[in-house]
């Protein structure tokens, strides 16, 4: 006799009903999750027509990615240690906050500070830019230029510079816009590239959610055939400011960004949470998947 | 809609250049996703009307970027052309689908990481379809340099064993020997020569070529070292491509996307940039230990993705475009960046008619594999064009006619007059591919074959023709029919 199929369990059951009752659900989460865990999120994005992001900070601006505008010249970490003469901290503290990358900064590197106090993160990026384009030294003097200078005279001196950068809050994204084109700008004098201290805990969520849909997140309609990525529009973040969506599936732990914008929509957003575990997504999956056509939630 | 597991293709005009049969009125025997002899007893073999058909085995793209980070970052980097249809770099479940809705059924990414291997077949393993294979990235990582270094002929055996078997490798590829130590010890935009010994170890970039191959031969791998030589893209480097031509010597080695590698000109000077492909050619014909794939640019706009992060970054540099470069720790890198190819650039003009020499001038097809080096000569679904061009000389002239002038009076394009035949086609879109990647059951519809078969409707737009056959067959599955998906069964993934 074949032994009849366990039920599937309430829980997926009811989180089945509830996402399929939802007018647009939105997925998010997953930082630090697999491959394989990522994979299944995605699975039940396409399954719902649901929009996907993660709430990495770079699809998160209404300026578009860097990544589109300048690309991103990078290196793994340990290519710092190993080559770099110069490290450059940009608006950051890897001490303070990534003590195992700090470890990696070479004892014989040069260490400089930026941006300067007095001058915003675009304006030192913007005039360093200038300075190592060998562009005419700005009349003006004030005591952020001479850092720059002395910025500028450390790259000179340098063999290779690593640039560690982090998030910030910039809205409109001209700010690692112009950190990008500063990092650009040396790496095509010399070897140099940027240390981002942002998202590596999303790295296998942004890679499945890029090869499925195209972008690593702001996918407003997840589709196997692709996506239409519409950073500024469809990040995670803004999806919730808007009430654009009325269910989130939030897969493990959440970007803080996403998090703050669930808790400021109250109790008109149904948060649907699960572990960021394929087994109980796939289990999730499933209960849908039983669900028959056009059933009443 | 699959079929049975038992068919028989009945009547078609076969096009089997392993087999010798061209243009023979004949059936093709499935049975359990192989072809087989003719039964005995054709009893439970239902027929498939092939009758008034060209049935060809299912292509084999040789040199293709489908998977792996790179390809993440050019799909990322170039958002508005993956509004495209279809998208300069398709999602991967995608790709699969156009490759089956063009008649191909075997892809390999031509430039993995070790490092990067294990995501690149995540990635794989969600592409539909298509048996699919990796070309993992040798000579750039610190173990494999010592042991060239030292020529440790053994040692560096043991590593590049090590290295497929980690990387559930096909092959084994070199990019731009020893450009990653020179461009990561500073060298920019310049070119450097074979001969040269690289900044941090007592070895020359012809060197490792050379032990390289050696390697690789000694190992028994199913397709020889896969060559994409240095100074990529820069005027002046057919040079280099002659001298890692000489250097083999004997020794088998695929040469990767020549077109890119076939220019003359000065240093950086565009004014005398040119075609230094007949020195190149002549080479090629006369040695029989090479093989190559051409890397042909359409105009358009694409992606392009490398493991030479020198190649892309001196790009980058002259045309200001989005620029992506990441350095593996230990290993190589990559470069990634958007490009348009116009038909009035002088550059991209003088790029389209070399690659276009190259496949004409070169005598043996069987030593050539069409391609474009997806996505950065052109995008795959372009392949039927590029088989036009090949094979109906007035539509090459009137393509002739669109480029740039002095492109048109100076190449010696306009001047060749050879069209390739139905069976040219065949051979370098399968049945060369697959022997020279080393595939004894691909590229071919004899009894043992897997049943990888492409229908098409004869056309004498044979653009239009190879856009949609009729029907494609993978592993003996309808997998397409008339440029529709019919079904997507898993591929395999081919491992050395």
């Amino acid at each position: 006799m074949t032994p009849r199929p366990a039920p599937p369990a309430a829980a997926p059951a009811s989180d089945a009903a509830r996402l399929v009752a939802a007018r647009r659900v939105l997925v998010t989460g997953l930082a630090g999750a697999s491959v394989d865990a990522a994979r299944a999120a995605c699975d039940l994005a396409a399954t719902l027509g649901a929009a996907v992001d993660f709430g990495a900070a770079d699809v998160d601006r209404p300026a578009g990615p860097t990544i589109a505008r300048a690309g991103a010249v990078t290196a793994d970490p340990a290519e710092m240690h190993d080559r770099a003469d110069l490290v450059i901290l940009w608006g950051c503290d890897p001490a303070a906050t990534h003590p195992a990358l700090a470890a990696l900064v070479p004892a014989r590197a040069a260490v400089v500070r930026m941006p300067p106090g007095g001058a915003t993160s675009i304006d030192a990026a913007r005039l360093l830019h200038h300075l190592v384009c060998v562009g005419p030294e700005p009349e003006a003097d004030a005591p952020w230029i001479r850092a720059c200078r002395a910025a500028r005279e450390a790259i000179e001196r340098a063999s290779c510079v690593a640039v560690v950068t982090a998030t910030n809050a910039d809205p409109v994204g001209l700010e690692p816009w112009a950190v990008t084109h500063l990092v650009r700008a040396i790496a095509h004098r010399k070897p140099a590239f940027e240390i981002s201290l942002d998202g590596s805990d999303l790295a296998a969520a942004e890679a499945v959610c890029t090869w499925r849909h195209g972008a690593s997140g702001a996918i407003a309609r997840a589709d196997r055939d692709g996506g239409r990525f519409l950073p500024g529009e469809a990040s995670a973040r803004r999806l919730l400011e808007r009430r654009e969506v009325d269910c989130v599936l939030a897969v493990g732990r959440l970007a803080t960004a996403v998090e703050d914008a669930i808790a400021r929509c109250g109790d008109d957003l149904e948060v649907l949470r699960v572990a960021a575990e394929p087994a109980a997504l796939r289990s999730l999956l499933a209960a849908l998947d039983r669900r028959p056509p056009g059933a009443a939630p | 809609m699959s079929v049975a597991h038992r068919f028989v293709l009945r009547g078609g005009t076969i096009h089997d250049p392993a087999t010798r049969r061209d243009g023979v009125v004949d059936d093709v025997w499935v049975e359990d996703g192989k072809i087989v002899p003719p039964p005995a007893d054709a009893t439970g073999f239902p027929p498939i009307d092939a009758a008034g058909l060209v049935v060809m085995p299912g292509g084999v793209d040789l040199h293709s970027h489908v998977a792996g980070p790179k390809v993440n970052a050019g799909r990322r980097i170039a958002p508005h052309l993956a509004r495209s249809r279809p998208a300069a770099v398709p999602a991967i479940h995608a790709t699969g689908g156009l490759y089956a809705a063009l008649g191909y059924t075997t892809v390999f990414d031509a430039a993995i990481a070790t490092a990067a291997a294990p995501i690149a077949h995540a990635e794989l393993a969600e592409l539909p379809i298509l048996d699919k294979g990796i070309y993992l990235l040798a000579a750039d990582d610190a173990d494999t340099l010592d042991a060239l270094a030292a020529r440790d002929g053994p040692r560096c055996e043991a590593l590049l064993a090590a290295k497929v078997r980690a990387g559930r490798g096909w092959a084994v590829k070199v990019a731009n020997p020893g450009g990653p130590s020179f461009w990561k010890r500073g060298r920019r935009g310049d070119h450097h020569d074979l001969d040269t010994p690289l900044p941090d170890r007592q070895v020359t970039p012809r060197q490792i070529l050379e032990r390289l191959a050696r390697a690789v031969r000694a190992l028994g791998l199913p397709h020889p070292l896969h060559v994409h030589t240095a100074n990529l893209g820069l005027p002046g480097n057919w040079r280099t491509m002659l001298e890692t031509m000489r250097t083999f010597d004997g020794l088998p080695a695929h040469l990767a996307h020549v077109q890119f590698h076939s220019y003359s000109g000065g240093d950086l000077d565009e004014g005398s940039f040119g075609s230094g492909v007949a020195p190149l050619v002549d080479h090629f014909n006369a040695h029989e230990n090479l093989t190559l794939d051409v890397g042909q640019i359409l105009f358009g706009d694409t992606v392009a993705m490398t493991g030479d992060s020198a190649a892309a970054e001196h790009l980058a540099h002259a045309t200001g475009v989005p620029w992506m470069a990441h350095d593996l720790h230990l290993e190589g890198g990559c470069g990634v960046l958007p490009i348009a190819y116009r038909e009035r650039s002088l550059i991209h003009a003088w790029q389209w008619a070399i690659g276009l020499e190259w496949f004409l001038t070169a005598t043996d097809p069987w030593r050539v594999a069409l391609s474009t080096d997806h996505p950065n000569g052109a995008h795959f679904t372009a392949y039927p064009v590029l088989m036009q061009l090949l094979a109906d000389e007035a539509f090459r002239r009137e393509a002739l006619a669109r480029i740039h002038p002095a492109v048109r009076a100076r190449s010696p394009l306009a001047g060749i007059r050879r069209e390739y035949s139905l069976q040219e086609l065949c051979i370098v879109t399968r049945a060369a591919p697959a022997r020279i990647a080393g595939l004894a059951h691909k590229g071919h519809l004899g009894p043992g074959a897997d049943a990888d078969v492409t229908l098409y409707r004869p056309h004498r737009d044979l653009a239009r023709m190879f856009s949609l056959p009729a029907k494609v067959f993978k592993a003996g599955i309808l997998v397409a029919e008339d440029g529709q998906v019919r079904t997507l069964p898993e591929g395999a993934t081919l491992t050395a």
